[in-house]
């Protein structure tokens, strides 16, 4: 099976998930051929790809060329991580005008990028989208798993507060009047913020048809007003995603 | 119910001392003080039960303060399920050998003592019993079971055992039920396994009538104190005539189907089995873990959720919880612990919408 590892707008810390499956490296190794990888190899083709695994967003004009190119190439195409997937932190920009946060950065234009910050998923045709900021090993050794197994991908569709109960926390809600994003989060971190007596702060992204009033109303609770609740979901690094659209 | 047999008083020592005895034939589950929320977790020693604190409890509010006295909280935050039926449980390993595929089926082995339980939660273990009754994995758990009950002296606001009939006095199901008194603690044997213990145990003389009658009296103020929500008896079959869906629109928007009730209740069940493979396919793992019927996952057939309004989800549980389940194993679904009302992200509260919808 011919695989590639691409990357567009991001930081890298997805792909360093493929390192992280120290024990499966050798039976992989015998069933996969990992035929472009960067972050990986200083030999790199490309050909056909069985499998492809695209890390970031498309901002740039030449990001959206290259992404339909890898399309084309490729039998499977699967967004990693929470850039890939939504659009990324970098699409807190696609919330506020485009020339000022611009100009914020940088002083005289130099470089040629896109006003919006977008998933992979806008772009071209997405088989399965690995969640997370990173993404985390299980979940990638579950995909790659299935995919030669020929089954069906065990990936969570719940909240994160299923994952939380399970794993024995009592809500952080509750208990320490956290504001916390769990309950429209989607399953999969293990529910690392809150065993930690943290808040999630949304990471893997909003379940299919989150509830937004009452997402507002548990925050009215805790004495945060809706302000509050928009600007911790922007720095989300999901707001983008087309679960929120025309929610945010 | 008095107990079966004689009752006993004893001091804290002697609590102590019963603890010692349970520890040598038991993993012993206590409540216990963790990040400032009380929950049952295997304790190593007496001194970690949460002893003296208090819990506030309000929709979607819980807080802790120190108290005088021992048993002065009500339930921990987590239930029984949590053990007799727990969030994750490996039900059969699978290994490829030269012979072909070898299974073994893993019971958990575990002989428990729950040590402190409240009449609410010994009633959820009834309930449990009826719906894991043919379950090998349950029973071998059940069956080594020893249960210290403990009389409620105090209620929170989300408290509502009254309105259900199942408390706040535990009726049975307990090898011994404790009360504390001023200053000392009444036990009493509800089973042979409870009477041979107490009878062993040195630090103790028996029960008179004063003592009974301070229980008494402490167990009336209780129940005199406690609101009654609702007519439990009517409810089943008003909610069976208010099943259109205009009487549970409003939860739509307040619901954040985050699954947190199912969870803490004692009673959801609720179940999904994964299959966890190595990728080379020689090892596999069959397990059990804790699904909900609020998961978007969990009534989907064939890619379609039949259930895709958050406010269907609820009527599902709702009902289950208040109706279906008397048909299912004829008794209710809900023992009125009150976790999922305090344990809400948003406060929801259960009986509020019992009488709204069956009102």
């Amino acid at each position: 099976m011919k695989v590639g590892v691409f990357k567009f707008s991001s930081c890298d810390g997805c792909q360093l998930a493929f390192f992280e499956l120290e024990e499966e490296l050798l039976e992989l190794s015998r069933i996969i051929s990992v035929e472009y990888f960067l972050e990986a190899s200083s030999s790199n083709r490309w050909e056909h790809f069985d499998l492809a695994f695209v890390e970031g967003s498309i901002s740039t004009k030449e990001e959206e060329e290259r992404i339909k190119k890898i399309r084309e190439s490729s039998k499977l195409l699967v967004a990693i991580g929470a850039c890939a997937v939504s659009g990324g932190i970098q699409s807190a920009r696609n919330f506020e005008d485009f020339s000022q946060v611009y100009s914020s950065v940088y002083s005289y234009k130099h470089y040629e990028t896109n006003h919006y910050s977008k998933p992979v998923g806008d772009f071209v045709e997405v088989d399965f989208e690995l969640r997370g900021c990173p993404i985390n090993k299980e979940s990638l050794k579950e995909l790659i798993g299935a995919i030669i197994q020929g089954r069906s991908f065990q990936m969570p569709s719940y909240p994160l507060c299923l994952e939380c109960k399970r794993k024995g926390n009592p809500c952080v809600v509750v208990a320490h009047g956290l504001s916390c994003l769990g309950p429209i989060t989607l399953a999969g971190c293990g529910a690392l913020c809150p065993s930690y007596k943290r808040g999630c702060y949304g990471c893997y992204g909003p379940i299919e048809k989150p509830n937004l009033e009452a997402l507002e109303e548990g925050y009215r609770r805790l004495g945060k007003d809706e302000r509050a609740l928009k600007e911790s979901l922007i720095l989300s690094f999901n707001a983008y995603n087309k679960n929120w659209r025309g929610q945010i | 119910m008095e107990g079966k047999g004689k009752g006993y008083t004893t001091t804290i020592e002697g609590l102590k001392e019963l603890f010692e005895e349970l520890k040598k034939d038991y993993k012993v589950i206590a409540p216990t003080l963790k990040d400032g929320v009380i929950l049952y977790k295997e304790v190593g020693s007496f001194e970690n039960i949460a002893f003296g604190y208090r819990n506030t409890e309000a929709p979607g509010f819980y807080s802790l303060e120190k108290a005088e006295g021992y048993f002065t909280y009500t339930h921990p935050a987590n239930s029984p399920k949590s053990f007799l039926h727990p969030p994750e449980l490996t039900l059969i390993k699978a290994k490829a050998s030269q012979e072909g595929l070898v299974f073994e089926e893993v019971y958990p082995e575990d002989k428990m003592c729950l040590f402190d339980l409240r009449a609410c939660d010994l009633w959820a273990i009834k309930i449990l019993d009826r719906v894991f009754l043919e379950d090998p994995y349950y029973q071998r758990l059940r069956s080594n079971l020893f249960l210290v009950a403990v009389e409620c002296t105090y209620a929170t606001l989300t408290c509502f055992c009254k309105t259900m009939e199942k408390g706040p006095v535990p009726k049975e199901g307990y090898d011994l039920l404790i009360t504390e008194l001023e200053g000392r603690f009444l036990i009493r044997a509800g089973s042979k396994k409870g009477e041979e213990l107490l009878v062993s145990l040195k630090t103790k003389r028996e029960a008179k009538k004063e003592d009974f009658e301070e229980r008494e009296k402490k167990i009336r103020a209780l129940e005199e104190a406690m609101e009654s929500f609702f007519n439990i008896r009517e409810v089943p079959q008003k909610l069976y005539s208010r099943m259109d869906s205009s009487y549970w629109e409003p939860v739509e928007k307040r619901c954040l189907a985050c699954t947190s009730c199912t969870q803490v209740c004692p009673t959801c069940f609720c179940f999904d089995i994964l299959e966890k493979n190595t990728i080379d396919l020689r090892e596999s793992e069959r397990v059990r873990v804790w699904d909900s019927c609020f998961s978007p996952s969990f009534a989907t057939v064939h890619r379609f959720n039949l259930r895709q309004s958050i406010h269907s989800r609820y009527r599902q549980w709702l009902m289950h919880k208040f109706a279906y389940w008397i048909d299912q194993f004829d008794t209710f679904g809900c023992v009125g612990c009150g976790r999922c009302i305090t344990w809400c992200p948003v406060g929801i509260d259960i009986r509020q919408e019992v009488k709204r919808i069956a009102g």
